[in-house]
């Protein structure tokens, strides 16, 4: 059973692949938001840092600048430092905005820098020079007299790498931020600072592997006072719980680590499938991070999480309700076989079939109102999936009346009811019984209606506000779900299969290979 | 599928199921039903318009201005342009109002009357019912009727293909249809119309048709693989054909008939689909005639039953019509599934909702 289960859920893998770019083709849909250029740009970064800033983080947050499925040449800090000197070089349209970055980068974009600065030329040099100043600021370093004058400062980094170049080493680096976890000092917190954006990398690995308040607290301080970002924690305004601004910080580094540390060896492999749109997307949406929803600021976790009660107990319940009339009415029919009781059951489910979901809603809220009573909505999603399943009991219930030993019991005088409940009903009941898995995605859909009539606060009556409100979030996490919920669904009834009939085993591992 | 005597030519067998096809009266009226609501939805112009469909009007003869619509009569008052003038006359369709149309001679929301102008009333903005139903039949079974023949032709392709050659494209083609069918119809559609800055019928038709072509290739892959593995495929595959001749002319007319059964099934489905997501306003854009749309301006009047009834009846009327002669197609079509072999009545099975 392990092996076939085993096998099983082996296959169910390519699908979930296959299900997770249809989702990212889907949210692809979505236009992204607009890139200035040129000339614009250039004035928007020199005039309005601020909606500079809010576009960038909108595009990141979108992973815009990114390639679709394949990037051979994932970028890292070597590039970004590489580009801006290169445009404080050129003194172009953009030199402005390198100047920025370069200063953003920080630290992280010395061992890149640093050494190579006296072979540029002067004019150029010192225009890097000046970029750097609020770096010096940062680290503490600010107040050195060298620094007033450009020619000055040059020698001033020049000696300055010479001197602490040791320091920028990833071994240091780790000593250092472990220490500061131990313990904390003013020290330590200020030898840390004067390591700027180079210890990013050890700070944030240190703050997702640690739960106490009081250490998280200590490194964010850091953190932020390194990033020039609100830290989010304290008194201020905008404050938050600090696990959800270490959750915070956890999501801006996921989207700008790649500014700020090298990528080598296998994380450069890595990164050509990873640093791009589809493997960032996928990567999220597999912590969880389904995005924020623009409705309300709410993370689209969190919100699926406290609606999913109203609609799962709904489906579950007309799931429950289902199985309770088909099977009944299946087994009456199948016995009843071409009788009149049996056409006359055939063409109301049929009529019943042939009704949408939400005209059963409708005549129960004009006749009753729509309360706050979960009884009529299940009643209406039960309607419509009620046919499907008596007409698959009538049909594995006929497969067992046509079998032998229902022949030989019969003619031992078993009365029709033991007959039909204890010899034959054990064995048909397990194909209807395999397609619960199956039954409760696929009701996700009349839910959506029937919470949206009854106006029930669920998935379903969320997702209608969000179609209105255009959240996009929320509209692809919910498409995912379902298709995930329908995937693990089958895999589910197929293993339930798998375990009340053995033979079908080998018949659905080779069905799903084929 | 191996009960199938492998002699049998698909001519034959489409005869044969034509014969036991008509020989059902219930089939047949179902059949006719359908036929009826097509040339409904065909010739909506000439049933329900504000023009006439032959009229002299101020000396003039116009041949179905219902259709061209000329600017001359248009500025016309409702009177005249219905012949009512002196020396006019006009043959009128059978409903004198487009679906657009606001009367402003009758008040909103009133109730159906075979004296009144509004045989089954107006809607919340005073709009005939009648002749909103007439082009919501047009919608409905358009947009069913194109989508189902995407959705086959391209499904039939991937599944013969992917059923003849096997391999890597059979595995691909696999995984694909695997996933894509674990999505539940009505919420891929809502989503894709939701995340759309403009959605239209082209785009509504397109998802459908993404979604539901892996149902059509799964079935036709299967009676591929069964088909081409058999004697008379073996047989002419030994006489020199190439494989394309195989597939077309021997493989592909064995599987033919899931195919068609599973486009007169997705009618209904379809349907019923597009009247949930016009229900829930996010099928097609705002003025559109549709049934769904009908009932969605019933939930904001309560009172008005004629709105929840009559459309109600069209969907329930042409998702039974349609679901029955799919089911006899299927009883005609696929020997697995006949009366005899089961035994006793048809087996109307519908298969798992998606709406």
């Amino acid at each position: 059973m392990l092996r076939f289960a085993i096998r099983r859920a082996f296959w169910a893998i390519p699908t979930l692949l296959a299900i997770s770019i249809a989702v990212f083709l889907m949210a692809s849909l979505v236009p992204d938001p607009p890139e200035p250029h040129g000339r614009e740009r250039a004035e928007i970064v020199a005039r309005e840092r601020d909606r500079f800033e809010a576009i960038e983080e909108a595009r990141r947050e979108r992973f815009a600048d990114l390639p679709r499925f394949f990037n051979a040449t994932p970028r890292d800090v070597r590039d970004v430092v590489r580009g801006c000197v290169a445009h404080l070089v050129a003194d172009d349209d953009q030199a402005v905005e390198a100047a920025h970055v370069l200063a953003e980068t920080g630290s992280a974009g010395f061992p890149y820098l640093l050494p190579s600065l006296d072979r540029l030329a002067p004019a150029a040099r010192g225009r890097v020079v000046a970029a750097l100043r609020p770096i010096a600021d940062r680290m503490g370093v600010g107040g050195d007299p060298a620094l007033v004058s450009t020619d000055t400062a040059a020698l001033f980094w020049e000696r300055f790498w010479e001197d602490r170049a040791v320091e920028f080493t990833r071994p240091n680096v780790r000593r250092m931020v472990a220490r500061l976890v131990i313990h904390a000092s003013e020290a330590r917190e200020r030898d840390l600072i004067g390591l700027d954006t180079f210890a990013l990398d050890d700070l944030l690995a240190a703050l997702a592997a640690n739960d106490d308040p009081e250490v998280a607290r200590r490194l964010l301080v850091v953190v932020a006072h390194v990033t020039a970002r609100p830290s989010k924690i304290g008194a201020g305004a905008g404050a938050v719980p600090i696990a959800e601004a270490n959750a915070d910080w956890q999501r801006w580094w996921f989207l700008h680590r790649s500014d700020f540390v090298v990528l080598d060896g296998f994380e450069r492999i890595g990164g050509s499938v990873s640093e791009t749109r589809y493997g960032k997307w996928l990567l999220s949406a597999a912590r969880g991070q389904l995005g924020i929803s623009t409705r309300d600021g709410q993370p689209v976790s969190a919100k699926i999480g406290a609606r999913g009660g109203v609609t799962l107990s709904l489906t579950v319940a007309s799931m429950l309700l289902s199985y309770a009339l088909a099977v009944p009415i299946g087994v009456i029919s199948a016995w009843r076989r071409g009788r009149a009781l049996d056409v006359s059951l055939a063409l109301c489910l049929f009529v019943l079939y042939s009704l949408p979901t939400f005209v059963f809603a409708e005549l129960f809220v004009r006749s009753v109102g729509s309360g706050a009573s979960m009884g009529l909505p299940i009643v209406a999603m039960t309607l419509g999936s009620l046919a499907s399943l008596s007409r698959y009991q009538r049909a594995a219930m006929l497969d067992v009346l046509r079998q032998d030993y229902i022949r030989t019991a019969r003619s031992k005088g078993v009365s029709a009811a033991r007959l039909l409940v204890v010899h034959a009903l054990r064995n048909a009941m397990m194909p209807t019984l395999s397609l619960a898995g199956l039954q409760l995605p696929a009701l996700f859909g009349s839910a959506i209606v029937v919470e949206e009539v009854f106006g029930l606060p669920g998935l379903g009556f969320e997702t209608m506000r969000a179609v209105e409100a255009d959240d996009h979030a929320w509209l692809v996490a919910v498409v995912l779900l379902t298709a995930i919920a329908t995937t693990l669904g089958l895999l589910a009834s197929d293993l339930a299969y798998g375990l009340l009939d053995p033979r079908l085993r080998e018949r659905i591992v080779k069905m799903e290979a084929a | 599928m191996t009960g199938r005597p492998p002699h049998a030519r698909p001519v034959g067998s489409i005869r044969r199921a034509a014969g036991r096809l008509f020989g059902a009266r219930l089939t047949l009226a179902c059949t006719a039903m359908l036929g009826a609501l097509v040339m409904v939805a065909l010739l909506a112009e000439l049933l329900a318009s504000d023009f006439p469909i032959v009229c002299k009007i101020h000396g003039r003869v116009y041949v179905l201005p219902c259709v061209t619509q000329p600017a001359a009569l248009a500025g016309l008052p409702r009177d005249v342009r219905m012949g009512r003038g002196a020396g006019d006359w006009a043959v009128g369709p059978v409903v004198g109002f487009g679906p657009y149309t606001i009367d402003a001679a009758t008040p909103p929301l009133s109730p159906p009357s075979v004296s009144a102008a509004h045989w089954l009333g107006t809607d919340g903005r005073g709009r005939d019912l009648l002749s909103r139903l007439v082009y919501g039949t047009r919608t409905a079974l358009g947009l069913a009727l194109l989508a189902v023949a995407l959705y086959v032709a391209v499904g039939s392709v991937m599944g013969a293909l992917s059923g003849f050659f096997g391999g890597a494209l059979d595995f691909v083609v696999g995984r694909v249809t695997e996933a894509l069918s674990a999505f539940p119809l009505l919420v891929v559609v809502l989503v894709v119309q939701a995340l759309l800055t403009k959605p239209s019928a082209t785009s509504l038709l397109l998802a459908i048709a993404a979604v539901r072509w892996t149902e059509v290739a799964r079935l036709v892959r299967a009676d591929v693989l069964v088909a081409s593995q058999q004697d008379f495929a073996m047989a002419a595959r030994a006489l020199g054909a190439s494989p394309a001749r195989v597939l077309l002319r021997h493989v592909l007319p064995q599987a033919v008939a899931p195919a068609i059964v599973a486009g007169a099934l997705g009618v209904g489905q379809l349907v019923l689909v597009e009247s949930s997501l016009d229900f829930l306003r996010v099928g097609l854009p705002e003025p559109t005639a549709s049934w769904g749309e009908s009932l969605a301006e019933s939930r904001a009047h309560l009172g008005a039953w004629w709105l929840l009834v009559f459309p109600s009846l069209c969907v329930l009327i042409s998702v039974v019509c349609s679901n029955v002669v799919g089911e006899s197609l299927r009883d005609a079509l696929d020997p697995r599934f006949s009366p005899t072999a089961a035994g006793g009545a048809p087996d109307i099975t519908p298969p798992a909702s998606s709406a």
